[in-house]
């Protein structure tokens, strides 16, 4: 959190660092979110690029009081509605995002996350748009249900809800695995 | 673990893309190129200020003030109509007690105080560090400390002991504390109302009385009655107490009490103070015990235990320290010296004693010497895996003298 006032500070000044640091830190938590959201690689790359490019041209005037993570992911959650009215999400089984995935430490192990993540993202293409929204917004973009309901502009009950729901099913869908 | 907690840390842990570094450089080459463009395009002067405008003009300072004035006197007639008193929901609560960075909580069990926790959260909530201090009779008190995956246990003398071992939260050595954590406790309440498992009653503080009664009661067939007590100012909830058991059949009681909430806590809280003569036994900055190997947990004890014994019964310190968890000399030749074998060792079955990591009772029967005699001894030592150091056993110093039935409390 004092790193993030840090880097607004200097982003305000003008900092390349300080932007550079911001992309090391929060790339891949907005491309993961904007994948899950989206289930399409591709298009997820585009709002990415999208949001990023937008947040470094607006940087020097950026008056934002909270986390950035959370100015960022809210960015992406935004831009992939925008993107969602055009063109609806992919179905479940018609694209499965490939590339690289975190913590592989050789070719075998990186085959096996690719696919586990892949799985678990094909769970997560499941859920109802708001159920999904929820559950990615709480656990890979880490805001509160607060800022979520308001998000969604909608009451914290119907935000827990809709998260116990999503992880409800998610279970079921992962059919036992994520116990083991 | 419950079912929602795995799902939650399987998608916290497990999903997770990146991009491909070719692009990744190039996305940052653009962003970099972007940010410095708009640089060039920064306009050279703010534009109007409001403040300037109104404070330029004296007819506009007037109306400005008129308007502020109008502005007050609207909502205080609104709260005078309103009584300061908005209708409570129990969402309020739960809205109030999100995004917890810190606590401090009082347990209670059977109405008497228990445990006390401290905890500080980083902003996704995830536990940065806390202290835990238990008991406080005759036989002391157990403080713990946890940061950074480090976790150190202070026995308060008379046994004056500091436990250092390495604990991942991640491994759900710490996921306990959650059951205390009144953040979750009011999500839990809202789940069960909300899928009909409970009801809810809320009561008015009586006359002179701030704080609101909250009585939830389930409908699924559990015998379990909560009730909170929630300052309506603030919709923090001050005190959860559960009751367990049927009517007139004796209750089972435990209770929190909300001493701070997301305040600022003393660093000091969190770091281990001990008394310079405490014995320190490190598990992080050295290897204990031995290796399991290819052995069941069973095996990996009773072979644990032959092996320090023996090498108590040569008097080769060294090794026995390392296989007794650590601990220093002078402590081991203390605690086990009168425990030293000068016969052959005959082991029981290990008995398993539930706990987070795998923990067996072995009672093995030898010979010692004492006074020139010899004497057949069936002590039950407790040998367990050790913490942060996964595959390696050794040798508790909780040593109980015959047919004992304690248990290890390095837990």
């Amino acid at each position: 959190m004092l790193e993030d006032e840090w880097l607004k500070w200097q982003l305000r000044r003008g900092s390349k660092d300080a932007l550079a640091r911001v992309y090391e830190k929060y790339v891949d938590s907005m491309l993961t979110l904007a994948i899950g959201l989206l289930n399409n690689r591709a298009a997820a790359e585009d709002v990415v690029q999208d949001v990023f490019l937008s947040f470094a041209r607006s940087a020097r005037g950026l008056r934002s009081q909270g986390a950035l993570r959370g100015y960022l992911m809210t960015g992406v959650l935004n831009r992939v509605r925008d993107h969602g009215r055009r063109l609806h999400r992919q179905p479940a089984a018609a694209s499965t995002p490939g590339g690289p995935v975190c913590g592989a430490a050789g070719p075998e192990q990186a085959a096996i996350l690719i696919e586990e993540t892949s799985r678990l993202n094909q769970a997560v293409a499941k859920l109802p748009d708001e159920q999904r929204e929820v559950v990615l917004l709480r656990l890979k973009a880490g805001m509160k249900f607060r800022d979520i309901a308001r998000l969604q502009q909608t009451s914290i009950s119907t935000v827990l809800g809709r998260y116990r729901y999503g992880l409800d099913r998610l279970r079921s869908l992962l059919n036992g695995e994520v116990e083991r | 673990m419950r079912p929602r907690k795995v799902v939650e840390k399987t998608i916290r842990t497990k999903l997770h893309f990146t991009f491909d570094p070719p692009l990744r450089d190039r996305l940052l080459a653009r962003a970099m190129h972007e940010q410095e463009q708009s640089q060039d395009t920064e306009p050279a002067l703010a534009g109007p200020v409001i403040r300037r405008t109104i404070m330029r003009s004296p007819s506009m300072k007037w109306a400005a003030a008129a308007v502020v004035v109008a502005a007050v006197g609207t909502g205080l007639i609104g709260i005078w109509h309103k009584g300061g008193q908005a209708a409570y929901a129990f969402a309020q609560t739960v809205e109030a007690m999100q995004g917890k960075r810190s606590f401090h909580i009082q347990t209670y069990h059977q109405q008497r105080r228990h445990d006390e926790f401290w905890a500080e959260f980083d902003e996704q909530g995830r536990l940065l560090r806390f202290r835990q201090k238990e008991g406080n009779g005759p036989e002391g008190s157990l403080v713990t400390f946890w940061e950074d995956g480090i976790r150190n246990q202070h026995l308060s003398p008379p046994s004056g002991i500091r436990l250092i071992q390495r604990l991942d939260n991640t491994d759900g050595g710490l996921e306990g504390l959650e059951q205390f954590d009144p953040e979750t406790i009011v999500q839990e309440i809202q789940a069960l109302v909300d899928e009909g498992k409970a009801i809810m009653e809320v009561q008015d503080p009586p006359p002179f009385a701030k704080l609101k009664t909250i009585r939830v009661t389930c409908t699924d067939g559990k015998a379990l009655k909560r009730i909170l007590v929630v300052d309506p100012v603030t919709k923090f909830v001050v005190r959860i107490d559960d009751y367990w058991g049927r009517e007139g059949e004796g209750l089972t009681h435990k209770g929190i009490e909300v001493l701070e909430y997301n305040e600022a806590m003393d660093p000091r809280l969190f770091k281990p103070d001990c008394p310079e003569d405490t014995i320190v036994i490190d598990q992080v900055s050295q290897e204990v015990g031995m290796a399991q190997g290819q052995m069941t947990d069973q095996e990996a004890a009773v072979a644990t235990l032959r092996e320090a014994l023996s090498a108590l019964e040569k008097e080769d310190y060294t090794s026995a320290c390392k296989l007794c968890g650590g601990v220093p000399r002078g402590f081991l030749i203390e605690h086990f010296g009168r425990l030293r074998p000068a016969s052959a060792v005959t082991f029981d079955s290990p008995e398993y004693v539930q706990n987070v990591l795998p923990v067996y009772r072995v009672k093995c029967t030898y010979e010692v010497e004492r006074d020139g005699q010899m004497e057949t001894i069936n002590p039950v030592f407790i040998v367990r895996e050790a913490c942060g150091q996964p595959g390696r056993w050794y040798v508790t110093w909780h040593v109980f003298p015959g047919e004992g039935t304690g248990s290890s409390d390095e837990d």
